[in-house]
Formats: C-alpha cells, sequence, structure tokens
C-alpha cells in the first residue's frame, strides 16, 4: 500500500492518481488533451499560413510613378499657341498662363483656361485609365497658386475628378511645383490623388 | 508477479520511445515547414529588391546621355535618340535589365499584340519601341512615366514648314529576372 501523503516519487504518485480515475472518464481526458493539440497546432499553422499568403500586392499605381506621370505631364505639348504656329504651349506654359491671364486664348479662339483643362484631363485619363472596373477607381488634381509667407491662402487655379474616392486601398499621390514667377519665390502647385481599390 | 512487472516496464519504455519519436517528427516537420516559408520569403525579398533596384536605374535612365533631351527636361527621353538606339544588342550588356523598351500614350490602353512596333519605316507614328529584349521567361516589366520628347515638322504650305519641338508621355519600361527556388530563370 502507497501512501498518498509521502512525498518523493510523484510519477508513481500520479499514476497511482490515474488508476482511482475510472477508465471512461480517463479516455475522456485524453480525447480532450488530443483535441486541444490539434487546435493549437492548427492554430500556429494557419498564423504561419497567414504570414505566408497575406502578403497581397495592389496592382494600381504608387507615389514614385503618380510623382512621375505629374512630372511628365508639365512638358506635354497642347495644340495651343498664344503667339504663333507653331509656338505650341506645354502644360507648364498653359498652367502659367491660366493664372496670370485667364481670359486670355489660344490663336484657335479657345481659352487657355479651358485648353488647360482639355489637355491635363486627357492626358490623365490615358495614363492612369480610371474607372470602377479597373485598379484605379478615381482621380483628383488641384492646381493652385501658393503664396510663399501664407501657405493656407491658397489661390485655385483649375480642379478636376473623376470617379469616387470610397473603399480606396490605397491612396497614392504627389505633388509638383513651378515657379509663379521670375521674381517670385510663390510656387504654383499641382497635386494629383488616385484612389486605388 | 517480478516478471509481470518488468513486462510492464519494457512496454512503459517502449511507449516512451514512441512518443518520443512522435514528438521529434512533428518538431521536425514543424522546422521543415518553417524553413520552407522563411526560404521562400528570401527569393520574394530579393525579387523586392531586384524590382526597386530597377525602378531606381530607370528613374535614372531617363536622364542618361543616351536618353536624356536636348532641353534641360528632367525625367525626358528623346525619341529620335531612343529610335536610333533600337536593336543595338550591345546596350543589352550595358544596362542591368533583361528587356528595354518604351510605350506611347497612344499605346497605355492596347494589349502587346495590337501595339504597332516602331522601325525607321513607321516612326513616329507607332506604339512601341523595342531597344533589346533578352527574352527571359521569368520576367517583370517595371515601368515609369516620362516626357517622350522629338522633333516635329508642321507644314504650311508646299514650300514653307516649321520644326518644333513636341513633346508626349510615354512609359518606359524595364523587365528584371524573377528569381525562383526552382534555379535561375529559363531563356524563352
Amino acid at each position: 500500500m502507497i501512501k498518498n501523503n509521502k512525498r518523493g516519487n510523484s510519477r508513481l504518485d500520479f499514476e497511482n492518481k490515474l488508476s482511482l480515475i475510472p477508465k471512461s472518464k480517463r479516455s475522456q481526458h485524453e480525447t480532450l488533451g488530443f483535441v486541444l493539440i490539434v487546435v493549437i497546432v492548427s492554430i500556429i499553422i494557419v498564423i504561419f499560413l497567414g504570414m505566408a499568403v497575406g502578403k497581397g500586392k495592389t496592382t494600381g499605381q504608387n507615389s514614385v510613378e503618380i510623382s512621375n506621370l505629374l512630372q511628365a505631364s508639365i512638358y506635354y505639348t497642347s495644340d495651343c499657341a498664344i503667339n504663333y504656329v507653331p509656338e505650341y504651349e506645354d502644360v507648364q506654359g498653359l498652367i502659367s498662363s491660366c493664372y496670370k491671364n485667364p481670359e486670355q486664348e489660344c490663336l484657335s479662339g479657345k481659352s487657355v483656361c479651358e485648353s488647360l483643362n482639355e489637355t491635363l484631363k486627357r492626358i490623365i485619363e490615358q495614363s492612369l485609365r480610371v474607372s470602377p472596373d479597373s485598379p484605379n477607381k478615381a482621380y483628383k488634381v488641384n492646381v493652385y497658386f501658393s503664396p510663399l509667407n501664407n501657405v493656407q491662402d491658397k489661390e485655385p487655379i483649375l480642379y478636376l475628378e473623376q470617379g469616387i474616392f470610397d473603399k480606396c486601398k490605397s491612396k497614392p499621390g504627389g505633388i509638383y511645383s513651378l515657379p509663379a514667377g521670375t521674381f517670385s519665390s510663390s510656387t504654383i502647385n499641382i497635386e494629383l490623388e488616385v484612389c486605388n481599390g | 508477479m517480478e516478471k509481470k512487472l518488468n513486462k510492464k516496464g519494457q512496454l512503459k519504455i517502449q511507449e516512451m520511445a514512441f512518443m518520443l519519436v512522435a514528438v521529434v517528427l512533428f518538431f521536425g516537420l514543424v522546422v521543415l515547414f518553417t524553413l520552407t516559408i522563411i526560404y521562400k520569403n528570401i527569393y520574394s525579398q530579393v525579387n523586392v529588391k531586384n524590382q526597386e533596384k530597377t525602378l531606381t536605374s530607370l528613374i535614372n535612365l531617363a536622364d542618361s546621355p543616351e536618353f536624356r533631351c536636348v532641353t534641360t527636361k528632367s525625367d525626358c527621353i528623346d525619341g529620335d535618340k531612343a529610335i536610333s538606339l533600337m536593336n543595338r544588342t550591345v546596350y543589352s550588356n550595358f544596362w542591368p535589365f533583361s528587356s528595354l523598351s518604351v510605350i506611347k500614350l497612344s499605346a497605355f490602353a492596347k494589349n502587346e499584340s495590337e501595339m504597332i512596333k516602331c522601325n525607321w519605316a513607321n516612326y513616329p507614328n507607332c506604339d512601341l519601341i523595342v531597344i533589346y529584349d533578352k527574352k527571359i521567361k521569368n520576367e517583370i516589366a517595371i515601368s515609369s512615366y516620362v516626357a517622350f520628347c522629338r522633333k516635329e515638322y508642321e507644314k504650311v504650305d508646299t514650300y514653307t514648314g516649321y520644326v518644333y519641338d513636341k513633346c508626349e508621355i510615354a512609359k518606359l519600361v524595364a523587365g528584371t529576372e524573377l528569381k525562383n527556388p526552382a534555379g535561375t530563370a529559363v531563356a524563352r
């Protein structure tokens, strides 16, 4: 007979205690233990798989591309000549003319601001292919004058948008600054933001 | 009685041995699984780094003497220089890309099969200038928007005309080889 209160051989004690538990209950305990192990192992596997698979990529544009697109856009030659043909204005020149003299017209009779609107819209729509079914769901372009001393006091020049900025996975964007005048430190900024879904 | 106890002990040792083998096997499998994931991650990190490297090189490429516009525009490539670089195989070893091409704005909405490949006869009324292509099978294309400028001749009447700089948007597309655990990429 082994005394229960005797310390020392604990394994023997444990086995004796086990033998006191009815067989059906013991198998229940074992099953429970097995299920617990299976659950823990499954959780670990799921976490590992999640880490391995969950690194998905969006196929839309990133901010570097958007900045490059903005920079390339300002050199785009429009069909608006102000002084003579073939001195066609680029987007940079159109923005500057539209800010300084919005009433100015191209030789074709279109106003410079109208020509800027059409040109910028065409460039962005053809480059980004914005539609609800494509990776680029929406975009907005904001062209504004920003005085040097007062950054808050923005003077809008042009605003364009297409699509709805809703449920965007990421919103890459870029900004490009042009000097507002030869002797001025103020800038004209072009901001482009895209909704990647 | 003693013999019975001995047999029981042997059984217990056997049971423990089996259990130890099972535990070692289980942890072995777990380690193997973890190593596989780590190994796969190393390759994907290599690929991401290569893509980043390609993108950086690509951005700088537009300002290299081979492509740079005559005017002081940054991120601007000279279309007339690009067309003259076409099919010059020496450049395939000069730049760290598996392929290099320029896609004009007119082709952004087109599939590769629909694009009109540029040659001396149809330039500039074409979509795609292929500088070189090493024909790598496992390749990912990285692109960057650039201004694409060229000299345009505008006819006024039978005898007179003007030449001016015409700029549009284009994509400079560079291919980078994708590494995979099975080995390096195979030629197409």
